[in-house]
């Protein structure tokens, strides 16, 4: 869609103009580390913040998700749970837009997820370039996810005095008539392009090859020792996939009321990387090998998504190298696995 | 339909016998359907009929082990509940002295009056049905497991690291702090309560069922701890745990 443009100084009256009708989330500063938090003002927001600990999906995809509820009185009924709030999520970087960019087609895919599909049609995304790496291991060059190709409503770049915006969807365009924006003259598209090559210059590649080749480097590496080699790195955890923006596994649990017996089913984040991810009743469990779940993962990252869908499910974030505590990164197994 | 219950304590503070009582809006509904007959902290009747007993402290004299067995004969079912009873808690710590040095520092020229013997877990004696974690224990998962168990469901107890619900609470590693922790061993379930307060895990809930240990002791030397700083963090709780396995 089109390209507009707002200047800096109106940024912050179009965004605390947002706050009485939706629930505005935006980075905010954590001591030395950044979240993306519910905001009362454009004030609270970190504008020039680094990678969030956790990516934005935690508001469409929530640590714990009540699904529904069961009420035993006049006979069992079923109550789903859906959560309409009206939400903006703000100053995403094009890695996150391209995370949820990513679960947008997978859960709407196939046997579709009503609760994520839900919120996510009640939330508004207006994404943020960042200027530079925003960490040494971050590779989203490599991953191709420098600038969004969909995902977001609004995205904003820095010029200097005004922000170019460009429009993603007619929710997008919508939002933009609220006012402070107009459309971008020839000056402004100048100014887009250049700070589009200085952002390419200015990101190194941090894998030492075409990630073109990476479905078929993983597929070749099947049987090789690093499975095992990474096994005496890893405790099991799920930090990797916790943090992950393209992670949505999670696990169904009930829960019940001793007092009346209403029940509410709710899931939770799972993590294939935990011991008894594949364990089915009987005690079977299909990856009860540690290099065999790290191995899942890695090819989940860089070849069975890119073959279904035609994107990594890896946006080169980097969030998994620095959570993992043996420092296992995403990155590093990409190039050793070519070594 | 209600079931009688008893909450019973051996070596221990007792505080996990009364986190029972503390858990605040789910008492009344609790007490509905748990007749609680024998319970030293709060009632004075000493019944022998219960379905379900709760087990509060570790094992460390004599006596202890005919009332735990008997206990065990009576009740249907038996939860251990805590770090003492669980894993021998804080009382272990005594194994790593010489045998009457704790007895005699503590009880002075009266150590005689006092008998004591090698600290163990419930499961030592007798079958535990189910085990309630942590240093006390956890509100929440007592109500988790009493429903469960009245409803004849398998308690929602977590067999993975703290670090995941830690990571997953959006908490700073305390190891980014300079600290060290036990999370990456530690059974969750506790919402990684420490960390979120930014101090270490001391391992209170026990390990998961297979922990990382290697890895876990990688960790630790990384981030410069000694080899006896590192031991003394897993004898905190865990010392019966690895006098099983390798002692720490
Ligand atoms: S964060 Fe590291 S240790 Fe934890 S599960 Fe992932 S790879 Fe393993
Ligand atoms: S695999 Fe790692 S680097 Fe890739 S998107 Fe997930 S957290 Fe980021
Ligand atoms: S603070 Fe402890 S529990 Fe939390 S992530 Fe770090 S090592 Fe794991
Ligand atoms: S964080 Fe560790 S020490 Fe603290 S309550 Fe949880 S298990 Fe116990």
């Amino acid at each position: 869609m089109g390209l507009m443009a707002i200047d800096k100084r109106d940024l912050s009256a179009f965004i605390d103009g947002l706050i009485p009708q939706w629930e505005v989330v935006a980075p905010v500063p954590v001591e030395f580390k950044y979240a993306f938090r519910k905001v009362g003002s454009f004030q609270d927001v970190a504008l020039d913040y680094t990678n969030t600990m956790l990516p934005p999906k935690k508001f469409l995809l929530p640590q714990r998700d009540e699904l529904f509820s069961c009420n035993p009185e006049g006979g069992p009924s079923l109550t789903p749970r859906f959560d309409e709030t009206p939400r903006v999520l703000f100053g995403v970087h094009s890695c996150d837009v391209h995370g949820i960019w990513l679960l947008d087609d997978i859960l709407a895919e196939g046997c579709s997820d009503p609760h994520y599909l839900c919120r996510r049609s009640n939330t508004l995304i207006i994404g943020l370039d960042c200027k530079g790496p925003c960490h040494d291991n971050a590779f989203c060059k490599d991953m191709g996810t420098l600038k969004p190709a969909g995902g977001f409503d609004l995205f904003l770049t820095d010029l200097g005095e005004r922000y170019a915006v460009q429009v993603g969807t007619g929710a997008g365009t919508a939002l933009a008539e609220r006012g402070g924006f107009y459309m971008a003259d020839f000056e402004v598209r100048e100014e887009f392009f250049a700070a589009w090559q200085k952002k390419q210059s200015g990101f190194p590649n941090r894998i030492g090859y075409d990630t073109a080749a990476l479905p078929n480097i993983l597929a070749e590496s099947y049987d090789d020792i690093i499975w095992e080699a990474l096994e005496m790195r890893c405790f099991d955890c799920g930090a990797c996939t916790t943090v992950c923006p393209t992670c949505y596994c999670f696990d169904v649990l009930d829960e019940n009321d001793i007092g009346t017996d209403r029940s509410i089913r709710y899931r939770r984040w799972d993590s294939c990387q935990l011991q008894d991810f594949a364990a089915v009743a009987g005690g079977a469990n299909f990856r009860g090998k540690r290099s065999d779940r790290l191995r899942h993962r890695l090819l989940r990252k860089g070849k069975y998504f890119k073959e279904k869908f035609g994107r990594f499910a890896c946006v080169g974030c980097g969030r998994c190298g620095r959570s993992c505590l043996l420092h296992i990164d995403v990155r590093d197994v990409f190039n050793q696995l070519k070594g | 339909m209600t079931v009688r219950a008893g909450v019973f304590a051996f070596t221990s503070c007792e505080g996990c016998s009364l986190i029972t009582l503390e858990v605040e809006d789910r008492l009344l509904e609790i007490l509905g359907r748990v007749e609680f007959v024998n319970f030293r902290e709060a009632i004075d009747d000493k019944s022998d009929d219960y379905d379900i007993a709760f087990i509060d402290g570790a094992i460390t004299r004599e006596h202890e082990v005919g009332e735990l067995m008997k206990i065990r004969e009576r009740a249907a079912i038996l939860v251990a509940m805590g770090a003492c009873a669980v894993q021998g808690g804080l009382y272990f710590l005594k194994e790593y002295h010489e045998p009457g040095e704790t007895l005699a520092y503590v009880y002075g020229d009266k150590a005689g009056q006092f008998d004591t013997m090698p600290v163990r877990p419930v499961s030592q004696y007798v079958k535990v049905d189910h085990s309630l974690y942590g240093c006390p224990i956890d509100k929440r998962e007592f109500v988790e497991v009493v429903t469960a168990l009245l409803s004849g469901r398998r308690p929602n107890i977590p067999d993975y690291p703290v670090c995941n619900e830690c990571r997953m609470s959006e908490n700073i590693c305390v190891f980014e702090r300079g600290l060290a922790c036990m999370g990456p061993v530690t059974r969750a379930g506790c919402g990684a309560i420490c960390p979120s307060r930014h101090v270490g895990c001391f391992g209170c809930r026990g390990m998961v069922d297979k922990p990382a240990l290697d890895q876990h002791r990688a960790v630790l030397t990384e981030r410069g701890l000694t080899e006896e700083e590192i031991t003394a963090r897993y004898r905190m709780f865990n010392g019966h745990w690895g006098s099983a396995h390798e002692k720490p």
